[in-house]
């Protein structure tokens, strides 16, 4: 039967009636009863139960094109919303697409759950059709994994799956649901719902010791990571900074914590940081990392980084505090009430802040370019100060996302969407399909490139079907710029596999999928491009032609520290 | 190099076993022997003597990678153990 037929089919004989007691109406039922509204998936055939029960659910079910694109729309909706996202499979290849999106989220420590199906448990380990250990793999990109084997347990398991997902550190939770779990009848007791406790109000006794070594130090930067949106502590920064004007810099997942306007921000540190950011750090006497986790992207040469700092480190997950650098102090727990209760009184930095501040001068982006061509940095900054508040970008990975996160305004965490640790191309429109979702009346756009567009495009079919108002900003130069960028500086001009000279026209391409698309070739059009995608209020999709020579700036080339940085 | 031993009482999850060892070794260390109690009560005791593969990987913060696991109820202290003459790498052939 196609998906077009409408005629019924009518049966020689009424069927049996059917079970609304089976495991996989079970699953449904739980998610409904815990709130869940939205889920994203793609059927198969051990999957099959649940989707059965899906019919006449309250549950709106989103199908997507591709199982990955699934795990990555419920991690844009999950960290919009701060719940879990869920995410729905078959067994084998089903899964097994879903175990990259999976892998994003846990790196971002991004609450999931994931449901798969899986061969009955009479013939697991026997190499059935579709089998594969989906349980095994997901346990080194998972927060925690469960096989449901009795589907009495089943809305007890998904209840815990999502108090893990959300609880602590977030992070997915995969739950594998055997076929014959899903289609037995199911009697399971009645849980009541418990309140989801909430974040521990708890701190170390450290910050006496925190706040006397701020006392006594000349030249303190603030280290923001993404662990400060997780803890909700956003206004507990940036109240520590304007109390104290402590210099801050933060991490790609940091961005949009500190107002971008506060004079004491510094930008973003690392391989494609500011000057003012990368110096403040290294000549800091006491860095303040506050939920962040000195990445390899953030600190260039470990043994190089702030050298002549003392740490504070502060965050919620113990296994952070000296995995890579020994905090002098540690401080673990809510990170929203030890900022709050750090109060180191009058700091005297008046000279460090205008040294700090006298180089974030000195080096604020140069906008003007020579010619006609398009400059990106500078369209996606007027992108950006064009939708205002309600900006909410969706990045894909590559040189495009490097200028989103220099030169795009976040006001706040949740308007920058990255695949920050993992770094997967292919994250940008699944995720601008799950925010526009979340967020139909924000300003969604799904920033890419001619790479990255081509790993999930086949969602430009979701994005058509649900008229999901996705707005695609495709920066085109026609190769794997950052691949390039790279061969160019670091492997002598030795291009290899870069070039991307034979794309689609994907104006043409998106046309073909049933969704608006104008393409951009020169500077003098970029105002209306902006308005035009702006104003959209279905899926659209501008085409945009830069110069593929375009490099990203700064750059600290691998293996040196942040002070040498190349720039352009 | 330096040799700990890592102790913890695990709960008798499926899978918990595969999770710890998994971790200890994806978080660089290898594991030098393993020993596993029957369960009791539900969870059993693991003993292991791990060794770092690169001098950076602590100890203290492969102890607290595995305390997030929901499966380890406790974690017991890690001790060094400096092991160049320990009995455990002594030869069990008979001397000739």
């Amino acid at each position: 039967m196609t998906a077009q037929s409408t005629a019924p089919i009518i049966a020689d004989t009424a069927p049996a009636p059917r079970s609304i007691n089976t495991g996989a109406h079970w699953v449904v039922r739980t998610l409904e009863q815990i709130g869940v509204t939205r889920i994203f998936g793609y059927p198969g055939g051990s999957i099959m139960p649940v989707y059965d029960a899906l019919v006449g659910s309250r549950l709106q079910h989103i199908l997507v094109r591709h199982e990955q694109a699934a795990a990555f729309a419920a991690d844009a909706q999950a960290r919009l919303t701060g719940t879990a996202g869920v995410c729905l499979a078959t067994s084998g290849p089903g899964a097994t697409n879903l175990l990259t999106g999976i892998a994003n989220a846990y790196m971002d420590s991004v609450p999931m759950v994931i449901l798969t199906g899986q061969v009955p448990t009479s013939v697991m380990g026997t190499d059935a059709f579709q089998e594969i250990d989906i349980f095994g793999m997901s346990l080194p990109v998972c927060k925690h994994s469960i096989i449901v084997r009795d589907p009495d347990r089943i809305p007890e398991l998904i209840r815990q799956a999502f108090q893990i997902a959300e609880t602590g550190r977030p992070g997915p939770v995969l739950v594998d649901l055997p076929k014959d779990i899903l289609q037995a009848e199911a009697h399971p007791p009645i849980s009541p719902s418990r309140p989801k406790p909430g974040p521990s109000r708890s701190i170390s006794p450290r910050l006496d010791a925190a706040t006397a070594l701020l006392a006594s130090s000349n030249r303190p930067v603030l280290y923001i990571g993404g662990g400060v949106a997780l803890g909700g502590a956003v206004d507990a920064l940036r109240d520590f900074m304007s109390r104290t004007g402590i210099p801050a810099v933060a991490t790609l997942k940091g961005l949009g914590c500190s107002h971008p306007d506060a004079q004491n921000f510094m930008g973003m540190l690392g391989m494609h940081g500011s000057r003012e950011a990368n110096m403040a750090v290294q000549e800091s006497d006491l860095l303040i990392c506050c939920g962040a986790r000195f990445d390899d992207r953030a600190t260039g040469r470990p043994d190089g980084f702030a050298p002549n700092a003392k740490i504070i480190h502060m965050d919620a997950d113990t296994a952070e505090i000296g995995k890579l650098r020994t905090a002098d102090i540690a401080i673990h727990g809510n990170l929203a009430a030890a900022l709050y209760a750090f109060d180191p009184g009058y700091l005297d930095i008046s000279d460090w802040r205008d040294i700090c501040l006298q180089r974030k001068r000195e080096h604020a982006f140069d906008y003007d370019a020579p010619g006609n061509g398009i400059f990106a940095p500078a369209m996606l900054r007027q992108l950006s100060e064009a939708a205002g508040n309600d900006f909410i970008a969706t990045c894909d990975v590559g040189q495009h996302q490097m200028w989103v996160a220099q030169h795009c305004r976040f006001n706040t965490p949740e308007a920058h969407l990255t695949s920050a640790g993992l770094g997967a191309m292919g994250y940008g429109l699944p995720a601008g399909i799950g925010a526009a979702l979340q967020c139909p009346n924000k300003k969604v756009v799904t920033i890419t490139g001619d790479g990255s567009i081509m790993m999930n495009i086949q969602e430009l079919a979701t994005a058509r079907r649900y008229n999901i108002p996705v707005r695609i900003l495709l920066l085109d130069n026609s190769s794997l710029g950052l691949v390039r960028q790279w061969q160019e500086h670091f492997f002598e001009e030795n291009y290899s596999e870069i070039d991307l000279y034979d794309n689609p026209d994907f104006a043409d391409v998106a046309r073909a999928f049933g969704i608006e698309a104008f393409t951009v070739h020169s500077r003098d059009q970029v105002p209306d491009a902006i308005e035009r995608l702006l104003n959209a209020t279905g899926p659209i999709l501008a085409h945009v032609l830069i110069n593929p020579r375009e490099n990203v700036w700064p750059l600290v080339p691998p293996g040196k520290s942040n002070t040498e940085m190349m720039e352009n | 190099m330096n040799t700990n031993l890592l102790s913890v009482s695990l709960a008798e999850n499926e899978g918990a076993l595969t999770r710890l060892i998994g971790l200890v070794e994806r978080r660089g260390f290898s594991i030098n022997s393993l020993d596993k109690s029957a369960p009791t009560g539900g969870e059993s005791r693991i003993t292991m003597e791990v060794s770092a593969r690169e001098d950076a990987r602590r100890i203290d913060v492969l102890a607290r990678q595995v305390s997030r696991l929901l499966d380890v109820n406790t974690i017991f202290a890690p001790q060094d153990i400096h092991v160049s003459n320990s009995p455990g790498r002594q030869s069990c052939r008979p001397q000739s």
